[in-house]
């Protein structure tokens, strides 16, 4: 153990506690005003169940889409040797960073009327924006590469040898992915992948500008939030704390299952 | 350890410049957004007549400055685009005085482009996908007043046939508008206002005055104003010719007669 002075643990712990109040606070007054008489009402309201049932399986269905096509992407970029990978890993990524409303420019700029590739989308007869497609290709967008880093993260840590020994004893590339990798990974995955879902479930700026804001179609919690605030603040507490709950369930678990498989013998 | 106490220093010396208070000379005013341009050239204008003033201008949906102002922002006077704001800010206790100072009323834009026979309000139902504000804030409300007045002239469930082709309801009428120049929406109504500068990309159609309902836009001059003689001043300001040809040019009407709304 080293010896520590006062005063240099005196300073680490009140620098801790400014951040840690800043951060605590926001969501203490949450819960403190957002539990009030009317929360039952307010969450058994059509229109926050409809947004609440439209979150859910909107993000649900984005990360099935993210893990199917994600888990074989983080595979590939966590063993390719390929020159300037590391900077397409980077490229993977960035999404997951960039500002919503950039976000929701860069999806117009893609698939809106005036967009790259509208007008082709329009020969097919598809309209992306203000459908609940749109909500969906948002949170893979947003909320991908985070799964993406996850799974990365899984592959990578991988013990070298035990790909050497699969292949030595003959197994095909295919096989060492499902035999040897998938499973070796699958807890650090499924925490990623609840990572990825918390991420969709709270978007929002990007959402508002690529998806619209209709009830029962385009309208998801958050924005049902922003709505309710031009109105009711009491309203949007109330919703604002039920996604701080929700939130909090899936980064515990995802958290938990982490610690679990980085402690894993 | 001393280049940690000094990054300490210069973070909360950060903190402290964000809070200093506003300079004495100087008016804050909140206004709708739909008064983005007209109220910046107001400002400046205002600014010339007095040497040293200096007038900060803050701009938002009229309900997102409302709710600054509930959770404890001062400005010295509020141009709100609806006039149930005199009642609201006098419920709040803060309101001194009103006086509408612009209208404006709501049309129907149509992309250019666009190729559906859109060129009546009688039309509309034929846009497959119309985006209107929400009815939370004051252009959705117009919106619906404007939808229910022509469902009582025409029938045939021309406000249903219309809502059920409502793909969004938007927060800021400038969204609205966003969404109709990106070609995303068929259609939109937005006030007469916002189609200034966009002329050339939009198709603007007259609801007519049967059916249509007029804006008015009443400037609140706060109880709380730490300078109310100049906010006064202001106020008179934007009512007076100079102020008013600046609104002409931002396409808001000047009321006919600059009716005084007196807090009940």
């Amino acid at each position: 153990m080293k010896p520590r002075l006062p005063l240099q643990s005196w300073t680490l712990h009140g620098m801790a506690l400014v951040l840690v109040l800043m951060l605590m606070l926001p969501m203490l007054a949450l819960i403190a005003q957002g539990l009030h008489g009317d929360i039952l009402r307010v969450l058994l309201a059509p229109a926050t169940v409809q947004a609440l049932w439209l979150s859910l399986s909107t993000s649900a269905v984005a990360l099935l889409l993210v893990v199917i096509f994600g888990t074989p992407l983080s595979y590939l970029l966590s063993r390719s040797k390929a020159p300037f990978i590391e900077k397409i890993q980077t490229l993977v990524q960035l999404p997951v960073v960039l500002p919503p409303a950039v976000a929701g420019v860069a999806l117009l700029s893609a698939f809106g009327q005036k967009g790259m590739l509208g007008p082709a989308l329009d020969a097919l007869g598809l309209r992306i924006v203000f459908s609940t497609a749109a909500i969906v290709m948002t949170a893979v967008f947003v909320a991908g590469p985070l799964y993406v880093q996850g799974a990365l993260n899984a592959f990578s840590s991988i013990d070298e040898e035990l790909f050497l020994v699969a292949r030595s004893m003959g197994a095909k590339s295919l096989r060492i992915f499902w035999k040897v990798a998938l499973p070796l990974a699958r807890p650090a995955l499924v925490s990623a992948s609840l990572l990825c879902a918390a991420r969709a479930l709270g978007e929002f700026g990007a959402t508002l500008m690529f998806a619209g804001n209709l009830p029962g179609k385009t309208q998801t919690m958050p924005l049902l939030i922003y709505t309710a605030m031009e109105s009711d603040f009491a309203q949007a507490r109330t919703l604002s704390l039920l996604l701080l709950v929700l939130s909090a369930l899936l980064l515990s678990v995802s958290l938990s299952l982490s610690r679990k498989w980085r402690a894993r013998p | 350890m001393l280049r940690r106490v000094f990054l300490l220093v210069c973070l909360c010396l950060c903190g402290v410049s964000a809070c200093k208070p506003r300079p004495p000379d100087a008016l804050l005013i909140f206004a709708a957004s739909s008064l983005s341009e007209s109220m910046t050239a107001i400002g400046h204008a205002f600014e010339r007549e007095h040497p040293g003033l200096e007038v900060a201008l803050q701009f938002a949906g009229s309900q997102q400055l409302l709710a600054q102002v509930e959770q404890g922002a001062r400005p010295d006077v509020f141009a709100a685009a609806d006039l149930s704001y005199v009642a609201r800010l006098s419920k709040l206790g803060l309101l001194k005085e009103s006086r509408v100072f612009a209208h404006n009323h709501l049309v129907l834009v149509v992309p250019k482009h666009q190729t559906l026979p859109i060129f009546s309000l009688q039309d509309l139902p034929l846009a497959p996908r119309i985006v209107v504000g929400a009815k939370e804030v004051p252009v959705g409300q117009y919106t619906g007043q404007l939808l229910a007045a022509a469902d009582r002239q025409w029938g045939h469930d021309f406000q249903k046939r219309v809502e059920s082709q409502i793909v969004s309801y938007e927060l800021s009428v400038r969204q609205v508008l966003g969404k109709v120049l990106l070609g995303e929406a068929d259609a939109g109504f937005v006030y007469w206002s916002d189609v200034h500068g966009h002329e050339g990309e939009l198709r603007v159609i007259e609801p007519g005055p049967a059916l249509n309902v007029v804006a008015q836009y009443p400037l609140l001059l706060l109880q709380t104003s730490t300078q109310p003689k100049l906010a006064a001043a202001f106020m008179e300001f934007v009512l007076s010719p100079t102020g008013q040809r600046h609104l002409a040019a931002g396409g808001l009407v000047p009321p006919a007669q600059p009716a005084s709304v007196r807090r009940p």
